[in-house]
């Protein structure tokens, strides 16, 4: 009986490990098909009646919003043609010995596939994509996730500096984030992380000194473009730099007119936590 | 009136339960807040964190372990039992490629005398929350395993 318990145990793993493992990271990597493009070259990037390069649809329009971006480590599927490979990331030992780790049987454990929040440069390369809200009167842009447990990460525009790190700054997963425009950039300046979570699609290691600047341009109406650079010297001998480019969707996840993001909530479907504990 | 020195008396217990439920709340708040930051650690450097479980020559007769682990970006320190027989750990060796540790310190016994305190283990189950740190616990002239795993 306990050899039987044994198998059915291993069946388990090895279907909790083909729901969550491959499939999901195929879905990460191409992100929504955004069917509804119209033909020819990408229009220009749309304005706000400031003159600023705006983040969603543009003045008189409702729909769309981004999809799934590629990888900040290495080449192709939108990621940036400057990306480092991964023999060029500057891991500490433990950080380069625990990404391999993870890229193979460690993956089971990516806390995402328990549903918990996304943060960093990981929050833009779920599926079911993201919305970016400036909401110009109370100086905040707003990022909205339909993927993973459905949650938001506020970028504080005012001024305002990151609270310094002592016992009173709780970490987070999406950590506290200040923006700038420099130009049509949205520079945005964040830590304070918590290490609950891989903040990039693989497991790339961080711990709570994770310091991340981030870049939001928007080359023409289709396309985001992601820039980051990862300063953790917990975690890499030296800050290093990359990024990806996101595509806009024009239609629904299944295809139909509308680029609306769908409801979807990770929890809803999670079934295998006792599993993959 | 006996009746009225037994309400005194009721009064009197209940202040002393309320102080002694204080000392506890401040006790818990202070050994709470020394710890704090490496508790909320988990997907990070693979050491940081609590780490529970016991050592022992035979598996009837284990001795409890407490350690606290922290990483300040070269090296890993750590509280062995916090506590008023705690000891500090100056640092604790990881090697990645085996995820081996090892560490020695001058400790206390559980009478509180000085004795020599070193282990040598093996992370196991690296990536997941709960992992385990196992190997050989050697304590003056007694030997014998230890397994501690990490607090979710």
């Amino acid at each position: 009986m306990p050899n039987i318990a044994r198998i059915l145990r291993l069946v388990g793993l090895a279907a909790s490990l083909a729901w969550f493992g491959p499939a999901t990271l195929s879905a990460q990597t191409q992100g929504p098909v955004g069917k509804g493009r119209p033909k020819g070259p990408a229009a220009a990037a749309p304005r706000n009646a400031d003159g600023r390069i705006a983040f969603g649809p543009g003045p008189g329009k409702t729909t769309g919003f981004w999809g799934g971006g590629g990888s900040i480590v290495g080449k192709g599927r939108g990621s940036l043609a400057t990306n480092p490979t991964v023999d060029e990331v500057p891991f500490q030992p433990w950080a380069a010995a625990l990404y391999r780790i993870r890229q193979g049987p460690g993956q089971k454990d990516d806390p995402h596939a328990r549903c918990l929040p996304p943060g960093g440069p990981r929050q833009f390369q779920t599926p079911n994509g993201f919305e970016i809200l400036e909401i110009a009167d109370q100086k905040k842009v707003v990022i909205l996730f339909g993927g993973g447990p459905r949650s938001w990460r506020t970028i504080y525009m005012d001024g305002r500096s990151i609270p310094a790190a002592n016992e009173d700054r709780i970490p987070t997963y999406f950590g506290y984030s200040t923006g700038k425009w420099e130009g049509d950039t949205l520079v945005v300046e964040s830590e304070g992380y918590n290490e609950k979570f891989w903040f990039h699609r693989g497991g790339l290691p961080h711990t709570d000194a994770l310091h991340l600047t981030e870049r939001f341009s928007r080359t023409d109406y289709d396309t985001l473009k992601y820039d980051v650079t990862v300063n953790d010297p917990k975690a890499y001998t030296k800050p290093w730099s990359g990024g990806f480019t996101v595509p806009w969707i024009y239609t629904n996840w299944d295809g139909t007119p509308g680029g609306e993001i769908q409801e979807y909530l990770c929890q809803d479907n999670e079934r295998d936590w006792e599993r993959l504990k | 009136m006996p009746g009225q020195r037994e309400r005194l008396g009721a009064a009197e217990i209940a202040h002393r339960i309320m102080n002694t439920r204080l000392l506890l709340v401040i006790i818990f708040l202070v050994a709470f807040l020394s710890i704090g930051p490496s508790i909320f650690a988990q997907e990070g450097h693979p050491l940081v964190g609590s780490w529970h479980g016991s050592w022992g020559a035979t598996p009837e007769k284990r001795t409890d372990i407490t350690l606290v682990i922290d990483y300040d970006g070269k090296k890993a320190t750590a509280l062995l039992n916090p506590g008023l027989n705690s000891v500090h750990i100056d640092e604790i060796t990881l090697d990645p490629s085996t995820w081996s540790i090892h560490f020695a310190v001058e400790g206390k016994d559980q009478s509180g005398l000085p004795v020599h305190v070193s282990a040598e283990g093996k992370i196991e189950n690296i990536t997941n929350v709960r992992r385990s740190i196992s190997g050989t616990w050697t304590e003056g002239s007694a030997k014998g395993s230890f397994k501690i795993v990490r607090d979710n």
